[in-house]
């Protein structure tokens, strides 16, 4: 396409970023007036026209037209023509549904073409754009195409990573089926192209369905065997610079960590794999270029994975311990950041812990020594996962001495870890104090507050060290220049303590509070405010210094401080010291009492930073493995919540505000129209959410929504015509959420029917953490449609949309009413006009169980009434409809016919949509 | 953010001053649904994106795997180029980046950059780009930059053949390039000659 080079080396000539606007504006308008001209322009002209657009996409512009050309070239029978017009499209994907549906046509076309290379390019475009419409349209045909008897090789390898694709994205359009057996068997296919692909498939599937993929075990160890024991040249191009199939053997390994570990037949094959591929490193290389080594280790790594997954063969693990520690050493700055990597995980087996703390002067001396950040910052982690009481003191002054020189990107995370360690494996709580204090000096900055408050939590439970404490920070404090964070841990310890170190002359009462005074003046307010209720503090410890105080209460700028905090603290210490009695004084100002023991708020922390699974799994097998921790302010098990704690109050009277204050709500609260211009495209519903909104309509609570990435819960009340639903958001992940806009919609229908006032959230969700919105309900008239809930957020780099419908039906707004037999006939005849009445017989789609049955209409909100139906099976129910405009009465009858496994039921209510609706939801639940 | 909104007007806003009145207090207790801890099944390898740039940071090949908004993506290369084109030589060549791992390596002028997941392989990442550039240098005969300039659209067939939803598909050269020869011989045949003039369009 010489126009094509002809208008690439324009672009490339181009002397300004302005000149290069100016010549693709131009061409633009030259391909506009191409593709609008009335010639029909050939095939060759729109293939370079529309390679044209997409070269000035990739350079960064926006393209908004020349679709439709791509789409049409997609229908040529000239292959190249074809391929240009694919690549556009999955280049740029565009959720245009209008051109989905023609796409969709022409991969269908292609797909029944036969032509082997029209269907490699339909199926990558699927598998390129992997929309829901385009896995509804082929998720059917694929695994036809993959397993039929007469598909080439190639096509298979692209059908497989094609459904692979739209399994990711659409798990539940793929059906399993008799397919699914015969995928597995690929595993023993004759060409590696397609096992490779295969086994990446088999891998996802047998994720979800593990007990249908469970034959895939035996294969791929049989495979792998047949790879690792084969001579270098025997698998001819799949061999990778003398290492033979290491991308089939890397998947192998990966499909086998989906499992435990095999049965002893299969598994003694399994480990002589393991044993072979750890025998291989030791061999001397048989090339010296970097790929040779990097595909052979690539392996080795992978094999160590599984050996860690396992965790059953002590001989296995100790050696890949081993090997590790070599690597640590490695010239190659890659296998060294790979090992410290590796070794993480190691330390937490039991079998291999001790194994990996005999490299501890290794990784201590790659924190000194390694030029890049991300290698040391490995070696931290290590350092943190090896650690135990035996080199606790060892490792926590490493990892201090490495803080002074550290980069800034990593320094809170080392601070959070050195105190976990502190105190985790404080033997002496003085030596625990001793490295917080350093932490406070060496990178006060880092410290957050979870760090220091945690200190006084464990100053506070623990007599044994308060004396100790107070002299400590007394020292600290004399430093001319000391972090704040020093002079509210400092202020806090002196407040509760100061007392213990008082009889000494050279830390006298009236000392401690001038040294402390001194710092007053150069803190924040929040600190500031705290040293006031040292102050008060100081007033009951030493009578003696209680004028001085309240001459400092009473100046100027306590009493009248801007701040109003302050100023209140100063007007009611001041107040509280002149009129209360020794005694009272004595009991207001007592001595805090002990914490609850809890979870560590800086556990709490570092887990919400690096997410919860690597810390928690961290702990609890450390826990295990030694008996020995420290009694006293152990952290909770840490399963038991993944929300922190809440942080002591850093008021000493807990008189203070809470420290933490919610985010003020953007925008004020207004309420946001979601059918203006702004509103942004919704999810189609989420699948699986019909199910659980039928779940919904019998009952208020419970979880609405669940994936990988988010969970919904709901909880709700209602009375009369009005209602309340909580909506719990909570994040799985350990990323935080952003952007996070949950939107209420109710259709034109629904809008006059049904009134929804909420506040927007917060848009940030942190990782781990749940958020809650309040729905107010109002009910103004009878509805049938339900609202939908819109979820949009970015994880990650990625964009989140997600839609449910939310339960909010009409019966939530009955009131059950109670009535005899004779009434409720009377109204029922007097129901009898036909519109009034709706019945739907229909088969019972679960066990009748007559108690789970009247479970159910009760919890629809009806009354039950028993006695009335003269035949005992029966069920009877009644209740009124509340909506703003007007009340319905509702009567309803359920006729079991347990041979049949069929159900009746009958509706009578004065109002035929309300008698339809009703019918509806409740015989869904049957 | 409620829908009806809209009758606002309409609607009693006084009703709803104190619903806490109406409904009889909050639910009590703790939200009922806690998250559970994310877990990490290991996945096979999948990639979320392939960049290649130059030193200038001049963008010049770029697939994504992964469903991503056209502003997403102009943000997360300009950030991501940024990051990679600080690091000195001899670093490491992966880093933690995001919420994901990026493997990289530097062939003369440009930087071929692939964004995995987290417990995905790093080294046979590695060697996946070299097999990409290995493939480039047999088909266009030592590759350099202007080839992928000027042939950008090669370029995306060769990874399409190679990888695809972001897995190796083949990982043998000769399958590979076979397959592009074999469309290179029906272009070809396609492409009946044409004058200069046709080419540019003046015919």
């Amino acid at each position: 396409m010489r126009g094509l080079a002809v208008f690439i080396s324009d672009i490339r000539n181009c002397k300004s970023k302005e000149a290069e606007i100016k010549r693709i504006n131009k061409e633009l308008a030259n391909i506009r007036s191409k593709f609008k001209g009335d010639k029909a322009l050939d095939g060759y002209s729109k293939k370079k026209y529309v390679c044209k657009l997409l070269f000035i996409f990739l350079l960064g512009h926006d393209i908004d037209f020349g679709h439709m050309e791509a789409v049409n070239l997609l229908s040529s029978n000239r292959y190249t023509e074809k391929q240009i017009g694919y690549l556009f499209i999955s280049v740029l994907v565009n959720s245009n549904s209008e051109l989905i549906r023609l796409i969709n046509n022409a991969i269908k076309n292609d797909l029944a073409s036969r032509n082997p290379t029209f269907m490699g390019l339909a199926l990558h475009c699927i598998a390129s754009v992997g929309s829901r419409e385009m896995a509804e349209a082929f998720a059917g045909e694929i695994p036809k195409v993959l397993v039929a008897g007469d598909t080439m090789d190639s096509v298979k390898q692209s059908a497989a990573l094609c459904l692979l694709r739209l399994y990711r994205t659409s798990p539940d359009l793929v059906p399993m089926g008799d397919w699914t057996s015969r995928v597995v068997h690929l595993l023993n296919d004759q060409h590696l192209g397609v096992v490779t692909a295969a086994t990446s498939l088999i891998t996802t599937l047998a994720q979800k369905n593990p007990e249908e993929f469970k034959t895939s075990v035996s294969l791929a160890v049989s495979r792998l065997s047949r790879i690792v024991t084969s001579a270098s040249t025997d698998l001819q191009d799949y061999t990778y610079y003398f290492v033979p199939a290491p991308w089939l053997s890397v998947k192998l390994l990966r499909l086998l960590q989906c499992y435990p570990p095999p049965d002893p037949a299969v598994r003694g094959r399994l480990t002589e794999c393991l044993e072979t591929i750890l025998n291989k490193a030791q061999e001397p290389p048989k090339s010296k270029k970097v790929q040779h080594s990097n595909a052979k280790n690539a392996v080795l790594f992978e094999a160590i994975s599984l050996i860690i997954h396992h965790d059953s063969e002590p001989n296995l693990l100790v050696r890949a311990c081993n090997q590790l520690g070599q690597f640590l050493q490695h010239r190659e700055t890659n296998l060294r950041y790979l090992a410290l990597e590796s070794m993480c995980t190691l330390a937490s087996s039991e079998f291999s812990h001790e194994a990996v703390k005999t490299h501890i002067e290794t990784v201590i001396n790659a924190l000194k020594t390694e030029r890049d950040v991300s290698v040391r910052q490995r070696a931290v982690d290590l350092l943190y996962a090896m650690c135990d009481r035996s080199n606790a003191p060892q490792i926590v002054a490493e990892m201090l001495s490495y803080l002074e020189t550290a980069d800034y990107s990593i320094r809170e995370e080392i601070v959070l870890k050195v105190a976990i360690l502190a105190e985790k494996y404080a033997v002496d709580y003085t030596w625990y104090v001793d490295t917080i204090l350093n932490l406070i000096r060496i990178a006060g900055d880092y410290v957050s507050e979870e760090v220091w408050y945690r200190v006084i939590q464990i100053v506070i439970n623990r007599d044994d060290v308060q004396g100790y404490a107070a002299k400590t920070v007394f020292e600290a404090l004399q430093a001319p220049a000391c972090h704040e964070n020093l002079v509210k841990v400092g202020g806090y310890i002196l407040g509760e303590f100061g007392n213990l170190i008082a009889g000494d002359p050279r830390s006298s009462p009236l000392i401690q509070f001038n040294l402390l005074h001194s710092k007053f003046h150069l803190c924040s307010v929040p600190t500031r405010a705290l040293l006031l209720s040292t102050y008060i503090k100081f007033v009951n410890l030493f009578p003696e210094v209680k004028p001085t105080i309240q001459d400092v209460l009473r100046s100027d700028s306590q009493l009248r401080n801007a701040d109003v905090e302050l100023q209140q603290r100063a007007v009611e210490y001041l107040r509280l010291s002149t009129v209360a009695s020794t005694d009272i004084l004595a009991t207001v100002l007592e001595e805090m009492p002990p914490f609850p023991e809890r979870e560590s708020s800086i556990l709490a922390k570092l887990k919400k930073k690096k997410g919860p699974s690597t810390v928690t799994d961290l702990e609890d097998t450390k826990r295990e493995r030694s008996v020995d921790v420290n009694g006293g302010p152990e952290p909770a098990p840490a399963s038991t919540s993944a929300m922190s704690t809440p942080s002591p109050s850093a008021d000493l009277l807990g008189l203070g505000r809470p420290t933490a204050r919610p985010h003020p709500p953007p925008g004020g609260g207004l309420l946001v129209d979601v059918f203006s211009d702004s509103a942004s495209v919704v999810a189609p519903l989420a699948p699986g959410s019909e199910d659980n909104f039928a779940r919904f309509v019998c009952k208020n609570n419970g979880v609405l929504f669940e994936n990988q990435l988010l969970q919904i819960g709901l909880k709700s009340e209602f009375r009369q015509n009005l209602g309340r639903m909580f909506i719990f958001y909570g994040n799985k992940t350990s990323t935080q959420f952003l952007n996070f806009t949950p939107t209420l919609i109710c259709s034109d229908d629904l809008q006059p029917n049904l009134n929804l006032q909420t506040k927007p959230v917060d848009p940030t969700v942190e990782g781990g953490a749940q958020v809650q919105q309040v729905v107010n309900i109002e009910c103004v008239s009878d509805f049938t449609e339900a609202p939908v809930l819109n979820i949009q957020f970015r994880y990650g780099g990625t964009f989140q949309n997600v839609s449910v419908q939310l339960p909010i039906t009409l019966n939530k707004f009955f009131q059950p009413t109670e009535m005899a037999s004779q009434d409720f006939f009377q109204r029922w005849k007097q129901l009898s006009n036909p519109q009034q009445e709706v019945q739907n017989i229909f088969k019972a789609k679960h066990p009748m169980d007559t108690e789970v049955t009247k479970a159910k209409i009760i919890g629809f909100g009806s009354a039950l009434l028993e006695e009335v139906d003269p035949n005992p099976a029966n069920f009877v129910g009644a209740g009124i409809i509340h909506t703003k405009t007007t009340q319905i009465g509702c009567l309803l009858r359920l006729e079991p016919n347990l041979q049949a496994q069929m159900y009746r039921l009958t509706l009578r209510t004065s109002k035929e949509a309300v008698s339809q609706r009703l019918c509806e939801l409740l015989s869904a639940q049957f | 953010m409620v829908g009806c909104a809209k009758r606002e007007g309409r609607g009693k806003r006084g009703a709803w001053a104190a619903p806490a009145g109406v409904l009889g207090g909050r639910p009590r207790g703790e939200p009922l649904c806690l998250p559970s801890g994310p877990q990490r099944p290991p996945l096979p390898q999948l990639m979320r994106f392939m960049l290649l740039f130059s030193r200038q940071g001049k963008l010049r090949l770029q697939k994504w795997y992964l469903a991503t908004s056209d502003k997403e993506r102009k943000k997360m290369v300009r950030e991501l180029m940024q990051v990679v084109l600080a690091r000195k030589p001899k670093m490491c060549s992966f880093l933690e980046w995001r919420d994901l791992k990026v493997v990289y390596k530097r062939y003369a002028s440009l930087y071929f950059c692939c964004a995995i997941e987290g417990q995905d392989n790093e080294l046979i990442t590695l060697e996946l780009i070299h097999r990409y550039v290995e493939l480039l240098d047999k088909y266009f005969g030592s590759v350099c930059e202007l080839d992928i300039i000027f042939n950008f659209e090669k370029a995306y067939f060769i990874l399409d053949e190679f990888l695809m939803g972001g897995d190796v598909q083949d990982t043998s050269k000769k399958s590979v390039l076979k397959a592009i020869e074999q469309a290179d011989l029906l272009q070809e045949e396609d492409e009946s000659p044409r004058s200069v003039l046709e080419e540019m369009g003046l015919a």
